[in-house]
Order: structure tokens, then C-alpha cells, then sequence
């Protein structure tokens, strides 16, 4: 019995190897089988290879051979393309063929990177012009070979600057400028400059140190806290005014008054401070007009203070009344100066959004080149289109809902009533929605661009610091001392106008 | 015959579960070779697309908290002090 015991797990043991031996020698065979297949593969690799060559040479031959009638001078240049450059150059007829040949090596170079369809486009361009938009690096000549053959000649006829500050204009503007006359054109891009910026930070109104920007957050948000506790002191005081003046409690309705009258002011203080501080920390407004409005709440606040001390003081009912009349008399102007102020602020903030936008594009434009120079093609044109046009959307509502704001601090220093300021404030603040919403669409489009990007470049980063050029609107003197301007005030953004 | 046929049974039942170990050991070798690494993601996976989205909130935010609404009811409260 033992015996078979011991035999059985032998047997065990032995049939168990038979399996695995199988599955070894499979594995084998399909690694063999692997090998020569991959030979075989290689084989016919180089084989198509050498054939390729052999055609690529041919057909380098015959379009070096349409090069005959060119100047042997202008000939080398275009000779010297890589065969696919030579091979568009070479294929274009006679008489832009020998416009193109005048041009310096690198001109021809930037040229022979646009598509057929884009080089036919520009080799059709007067030769005084092809040589202006030559002169621009491939990226910019793309974006100008795209425009429809009309508009090309138009944009080809201003000067050298005009045509540099309009090709680097975002795919949107540029689209609308090309629809100006030329006049109108040269009048637009007067008006800009090239900046170069590393990211939309430097594109800020003001610089404010992150120091600065801590203290006065940790400020906003004590006066945050005040403001909370002087509104529920408020409710409380309220609530106990009323129970006094139902019980006919002449001492508690008086005390109750004045504590109202005291809960306001605190109230009314720490809003305007909230309000003072987030305009402080606003980058995007200028510092001269932060000064001002800083100076407008100050003294707002000190009126309110007066009023206050008023409050303190009173010995009578009719004082309080009184006070109460005044502190109603304020706040009634003061709504509406809070709202101004507070629809800046969230201009500012749009604006510090759209400068992203702007930049964020280009830095699109810079991952698309570095991905082609690699080889690798991503279809991302009409997305980035759309983004393009949703910010310049954006920037429109905005300088819209800026321009009213500006009107509107005009018209409170001229004394305009409180109807004026609410009808301008609504139509400001409906603009800046229109505004956020754009941004908001352009967003949701950035998101699908860059799923896009990274699925086939995984490698692309439009964090990096790379230097990105922005056309900005050049600062403008203001006309009154309170109209709000353009101008950039910043120290790291290099321009050029 | 009994036994026999029980260890014929047992032996069976190894060979089978040996195959399906051997085929599963060879499989995974196949699998671990050819596995490519996947790439990150993350919200974006790019900072600079994520910062629209906070700027967005923040500017939400920030109307938010200079929003006047919360003291819609000072001016009836004054009227009352006005009328004690």
C-alpha cells in the first residue's frame, strides 16, 4: 500500500512538469516565429527605404532641373531646401517662382514651410509685398496666409511694423481687423504694442509684492468678521427696537434706537473697508485710480464716523431721529458708490481672467510648433479658433462694461443722480456676465485642446515660462482725472510700440 | 480498480490545473512586455488651464463678498428709528 502511496505522488509530481514543458516549448516556438517575422519586417523596412531614396533622389533631380531659368546666384538658395521645401518651391509656376528666387535664403526657407495651397496663396502677392511678409517668422506668415486673398493684399500693403503688430494679434482680432478698411487698420494698430510676457501676470495694470497681498487678505478677512457681527447686532437690535416700542418702553426704545443707529454705522464702515481693500488688491486697476477711490471711502468713512460720534452723543429721541435721517440720507448715495466700486473690482478681476486667455492661446501656438518640429500633427485649429473668438468676446464685453464704468465715475463727480449711476451700474455689470460666460465657454473649449494635446504629446506643457508676444493696447492720457485707461504700468513686460 | 480510478481522477485534475497555471504564467509575461505606461491625468493635467477655473471662482467670489444685498434692510430699519 505504501508503495503505491509513494509511486502515485511521483506520478503526480512527473505529470505535473509534462504541462508546463508544453507551455515552455509554446513559448518558444512563438518567440521564434517572433524573430523571424521581425527580420522579415526589417528587411522589407530597409528595402522600401532604399527604394524611397532612390525616388526622393530622382524626383530632388527633376525639381532642381525646373530651377534652370532661376539666376545661379538665387538657385543655390532654393537648391539648398530640404527635399520637401524644394519640392513646393520647384512646383510653383514660372512667375512666382522667380519672385520667390529674389528672396534671401531665409525668406525662401519661411515661405517653403506653408502648405501648397497657403505658398500659392502669398507667392501670388506683388514682389515689394511678398518681401514684407517674408521677412516674418513661419508662425506669423501662416496665420497671414490664411486670410482670404483680398484681405492678404490689404494687410500686405501696410509697413513693416503694422504688418509684425497685426500678425501677432490673437486669431479673433486679427480676423476682425482684417475686415477694417486700410485706413481704419493703420489706425487700430497705431494704437498697439508688441509686449512680450512669460505669463499673463505681466500683463497686471500693478505689480503688488505677495507680501502685501497676505496682509491684506488676512485684513479683508477681519473686516469680514466685523461685518458679519455688526449685521447680526443689527438683526438684534432690531428685533429688540420693536419689542420696546410694542411695550411702550420709552428708555429700552431709545437705547435700541441708538444701538441700530450704532450697528449701521459699524456696518456700513466694514463694507466700504471690504470694499476698499479688495480694490487695493485689485492688479488690473491702476494705481493713480486706487488712490482715489481709497481716498472717496476714507472720506466716506469719516463721514459715517461723524455721524457715529453723533449717535453717541444724543440725549433725545429727535436727536436720534435726526441722526437716523442722516445715516438713511448717506446710505442712500452710498448704495450706489459701494456697487461702483464693487463692479470695478470684479472688472479688474475679468480683465486679469482675459489676459490669461490671450496669453494661453499663444502658449497653444508655441506647444503646436514645438509638437510639429517633432513630427507630430495635432487638429486642434478650429477648437483653438473658437477659444480664440470666445476670449475676444470676452475682451469686447469687458472694454464695454469698462467703458461704462469710467462713464460712470464721471458722472458721479458730476453730480448725477442716483437713477443715472443704477441704470449705468446694471448695464456695466450685464456686460461683464456676457463677459464671464465667454470665459467661461473658452474654458470649457481649453479643456477639450488640451485632452487633445496631451493624447498625442504627453510631453506639451503650457506652464512653462516661455516667452509669449502680446499685442496691448498703448496707454492713453486720460481725458478727465477720472477716466480709466489702457495703459500698462508694468515693469517686466518688455514692449515696443 | 476503485483506486486506480481515484488516482486516475487526481491526476487529471492536476494536469489541468498545471495547464491553466503554465498558460496564465505565459500570459502575464506577454502582458508585463507589451503594458505601456499610461499617461497622468489630472483635472487638466496643466496648471494654466486649471488657473482660468480658479480665476472664474474667484471672481464669483468676490462679487460674492462685496455684493451690497445683505444690507437690503437698512433702510426700512432706519425708517423705524425715524419713527420711534
Amino acid at each position: 500500500m505504501r508503495k503505491t502511496i509513494a509511486l502515485a505522488i511521483i506520478a503526480i509530481f512527473i505529470f505535473s512538469l509534462v504541462p508546463l514543458a508544453f507551455a515552455e516549448e509554446g513559448s518558444k516556438d512563438d518567440t521564434r516565429t517572433e524573430i523571424k517575422t521581425k527580420e522579415e519586417i526589417k528587411s522589407n523596412v530597409l528595402k522600401a527605404r532604399a527604394e524611397m531614396k532612390v525616388k526622393s533622389e530622382e524626383k530632388r533631380k527633376g525639381n532642381i532641373e525646373r530651377l534652370k531659368s532661376i539666376k545661379e546666384g538665387q538657385r543655390a538658395n532654393i537648391e539648398a531646401l530640404e527635399s520637401e521645401k524644394l519640392d513646393k518651391i520647384s512646383n510653383l509656376n514660372e512667375e512666382r517662382l522667380h519672385k520667390i528666387a529674389e528672396l534671401d535664403k531665409r525668406q525662401i526657407e519661411r515661405l517653403a514651410s506653408l502648405n501648397i495651397k497657403n505658398l500659392e496663396k502669398i507667392a501670388e502677392l506683388k514682389t515689394e509685398r511678398l518681401e514684407r511678409i517674408s521677412k516674418l517668422n513661419e508662425d506669423k506668415i501662416e496665420r497671414l496666409a490664411e486670410l482670404d486673398k483680398d484681405k492678404l493684399e490689404k494687410v500686405s500693403d501696410l509697413n513693416e511694423t503694422e504688418i509684425e503688430k497685426f500678425s501677432t494679434l490673437n486669431r479673433a482680432e486679427l480676423k476682425d481687423m482684417a475686415k477694417l478698411d486700410k485706413e481704419r487698420m493703420k489706425a487700430e494698430l497705431k494704437a498697439l504694442k508688441l509686449v512680450n510676457v512669460k505669463n499673463a501676470g505681466d500683463l497686471d495694470k500693478r505689480k503688488i509684492s505677495d507680501s502685501d497681498l497676505v496682509q491684506l487678505r488676512e485684513k479683508f478677512d477681519k473686516e469680514k468678521e466685523k461685518f458679519n457681527k455688526a449685521k447680526d447686532n443689527l438683526n438684534d437690535a432690531r428685533n429688540k427696537l420693536k419689542g420696546a416700542k410694542d411695550k411702550k418702553d420709552e428708555k429700552a426704545t431709545f437705547e435700541n434706537a441708538r444701538s441700530y443707529l450704532l450697528g449701521t454705522s459699524d456696518a456700513l464702515i466694514t463694507h466700504l473697508e471690504k470694499i476698499k481693500i479688495k480694490v487695493q488688491e485689485s492688479k488690473n486697476i491702476q494705481g493713480d485710480i486706487v488712490s482715489k477711490i481709497v481716498a472717496e471711502i476714507d472720506a466716506q468713512v469719516a463721514e459715517i464716523n461723524s455721524i457715529k460720534a453723533d449717535v453717541q452723543a444724543a440725549t433725545t429721541k429727535e436727536q436720534l431721529k435726526d441722526d437716523a435721517k442722516k445715516l438713511r440720507t448717506k446710505w442712500d448715495r452710498l448704495k450706489h458708490l459701494i456697487r461702483l466700486h464693487a463692479e470695478r473690482v470684479v472688472a479688474a478681476r475679468v480683465e486679469g481672467v482675459i489676459n490669461r486667455g490671450i496669453v494661453l492661446e499663444k502658449k497653444l501656438d508655441n506647444v503646436l510648433a514645438k509638437a510639429k518640429e517633432k513630427g507630430i500633427e495635432v487638429n486642434v485649429s478650429a477648437e483653438i479658433s473658437t477659444f480664440s473668438e470666445k476670449i475676444a468676446t470676452a475682451k469686447d464685453k469687458y472694454t464695454q462694461a469698462q467703458a461704462k464704468l469710467s462713464s460712470l465715475l464721471d458722472l458721479k463727480a458730476g453730480n448725477a443722480t442716483n437713477e443715472q449711476i443704477k441704470a449705468t451700474a446694471d448695464e456695466a455689470n450685464s456686460l461683464l456676465k456676457e463677459a464671464r460666460d465667454a470665459i467661461k465657454e473658452a474654458h470649457d473649449i481649453l479643456k477639450t485642446i488640451v485632452k487633445k494635446i496631451k493624447e498625442v504629446a504627453p510631453e506639451a506643457d503650457l506652464s512653462e515660462d516661455a516667452e509669449v508676444e502680446v499685442a496691448q493696447e498703448i496707454a492713453v492720457a486720460p481725458a478727465t482725472g477720472n477716466s480709466s485707461t489702457q495703459a500698462g504700468t508694468n515693469s517686466t513686460a518688455s514692449a515696443s510700440s | 480498480m476503485r483506486k486506480l480510478s481515484l488516482l486516475i481522477f487526481v491526476l487529471a485534475l492536476f494536469f489541468i490545473a498545471a495547464c491553466q497555471q503554465a498558460q496564465k504564467s505565459t500570459a502575464s509575461k506577454v502582458e508585463s512586455t507589451n503594458k505601456v505606461e499610461a499617461p497622468k491625468t489630472g483635472a487638466t493635467g496643466n496648471a494654466a488651464v486649471d488657473a482660468v477655473g480658479n480665476d472664474l471662482n474667484s471672481v464669483n467670489s468676490v462679487e460674492k463678498d462685496l455684493n451690497s444685498d445683505q444690507l437690503n434692510d437698512v433702510d426700512s430699519g432706519l425708517s423705524d428709528v425715524q419713527n420711534i
